[in-house]
């Protein structure tokens, strides 16, 4: 058997690794694409629901039962023209077509664009057809998609250890907090707030200082914190402890 | 007032509870999700969206240990299961489906391998974004154990490696990790000691430094 630390790395270690439900939503759209497989309601349903993000050049088309149905998604960088075929609901209707250029849906933002029979009424469907990027265009997004990926391993072994430093600094005010040393833990949270001003988690960091100045009877300024707390972060998940406390 | 546990202080305690325990190890089918399980007792081979939806994860992970870095998850899932799609009407039920899975997985993630070539992976399995309902002290804790589930991974041989995270982080039995790596039982567990113990070697030596490190 495996010792009790372990297995908590172990655990810790297997839900960093287990994807989200983003993740999943994007693969089953690629297997929508790739396979043709959950067309219809379902697929249809999967993208609308994962938001419709695909990554440059993917899309997810999902066919409808009585009208043609699509759902398409497209990251708005280069020149992508979206072309909205307006099928007609009867096959003697005709047909007419309306080309959309892609920068006006989406400006600079990665954007989707959702179509939807019921939008366009009862009458009428959409057909959906997406151009490609030009290849070339997409070769010369890449180098700033590579620079933000090759981030030296220097400065990110220094950004690990910063925040291994940063996490043992909060372990341990609240180990001294908890054993009712709320001066030392005053300490270290001084310490803290000096080596990360911009810490991510600032707001921990501040909620427990207003604690440990309830512990000291400093009650004004532990109120004064934890309202700026929670003027920050008004639906902090630690505003029930702060709640709880002298400081409110 | 009451020192709140750590659980209410810096974790939120509104997010969801941690994982189920995991279940017990115990060998052969029986570690077999029961749905899988039924619906290889039954012979007729699952649908492709009942081994989507309750092996996404599974496949996920495993490849995310096998050294598949973050940004390329989507892409060996993706190959993962364009693979299960075109063999699962094949299936028979005659291994368990993770180990299919696992076999398929392995397969992929090699081939993805020698396409990649020599580069290192680096820290780049880790993800990118947050998840949601997490809080920062929890995904720093799970960052820093990944690290060092890494660290100490690159430590065994590729054997160790690969029964340790089938056994100990995806919960396949000996006799599943046997089938899928063509060896017999007691070398597994073999290998699993063996894994074992430098793991638990690392992580106490962590542990010590951590210690150290406290005035």
């Amino acid at each position: 058997m495996i010792d009790p630390e372990s297995r908590r790395v172990l655990e810790l270690a297997r839900a960093a690794r287990t994807p989200s439900q983003a993740n999943k939503a994007a693969v089953e759209r690629r297997l929508a694409t790739a396979l043709g497989v959950w067309a219809g309601a379902g697929a249809a349903t999967a993208a609308a629901a994962s938001g419709g993000n695909v990554g440059a050049g993917k899309l997810a088309v999902a066919g409808g039962l009585k009208w043609w149905l699509g759902s398409v998604a497209l990251l708005g960088a280069g020149a992508t023209y979206v072309a909205l075929s307006v099928m007609p609901a009867r096959p003697d209707a005709g047909v007419a077509q309306k080309r959309v250029p892609a920068a006006a849906i989406a400006s600079s933002q990665p954007a989707s664009v959702t179509v939807s029979a019921q939008a366009a009424g009862e009458t009428a469907a959409l057909g959906v057809a997406v151009e490609q990027p030009d290849p070339r265009q997409a070769r010369s997004a890449r180098p700033a998609l590579s620079r933000v990926l090759a981030r030296s391993e220097r400065t990110r072994a220094a950004a690990r250890t910063a925040q291994a430093s940063e996490l043992d600094l909060l372990h341990r005010a609240q180990a001294a907090w908890r054993a009712g040393q709320a001066r030392s833990a005053l300490g270290l949270l001084d310490q803290h707030r000096a080596r990360f001003p911009r810490s991510a988690l600032r707001v921990e960091r501040d909620a427990l200082r207003a604690l440990s100045l309830c512990e000291l009877g400093r009650g004004r300024e532990a109120a004064q914190l934890a309202r700026q707390v929670l003027a920050r972060e008004p639906h902090s998940p630690l505003r029930a402890a702060l709640e709880q406390s002298c400081a409110l | 007032m009451n020192a709140p546990e750590l659980a209410s202080l810096l974790i939120a305690p509104n997010q969801p509870p941690s994982q189920p325990p995991n279940p017990p190890i115990v060998r052969g089918l029986a570690a077999v999700p029961a749905s899988a399980r039924d619906q290889s007792a039954s012979s007729a081979p699952p649908t492709f969206r009942a081994v989507y939806d309750e092996h996404f994860a599974f496949v996920w992970r495993l490849a995310a240990n096998r050294g598949v870095p973050a940004r390329a998850l989507e892409d060996v899932a993706q190959e993962v299961f364009i693979v299960v799609h075109r063999k699962l009407p094949e299936f028979e039920g005659r291994s368990s489906l993770r180990t299919w899975l696992a076999a398929i997985v392995r397969r992929v993630v090699a081939d993805y391998v020698k396409k990649r070539g020599n580069r290192a992976a680096g820290d780049e399995t880790l993800a990118d974004e947050p998840p949601a309902g997490v809080s920062p002290v929890e995904q720093l804790e799970r960052k820093l154990a990944l690290e060092l589930l890494d660290s100490l991974l690159a430590k065994m041989t590729s054997e160790q490696r690969e029964v340790f995270v089938l056994h100990e982080i995806e919960h396949l039995s000996g006799a599943e990790i046997a089938a899928l790596t063509a060896s017999n039982e007691n070398t597994v567990w073999t290998r699993l000691r063996a894994a074992r113990r430098t793991f638990q070697e690392g992580v106490a030596r962590q542990q010590a430094r951590r210690r150290a490190e406290q005035p």
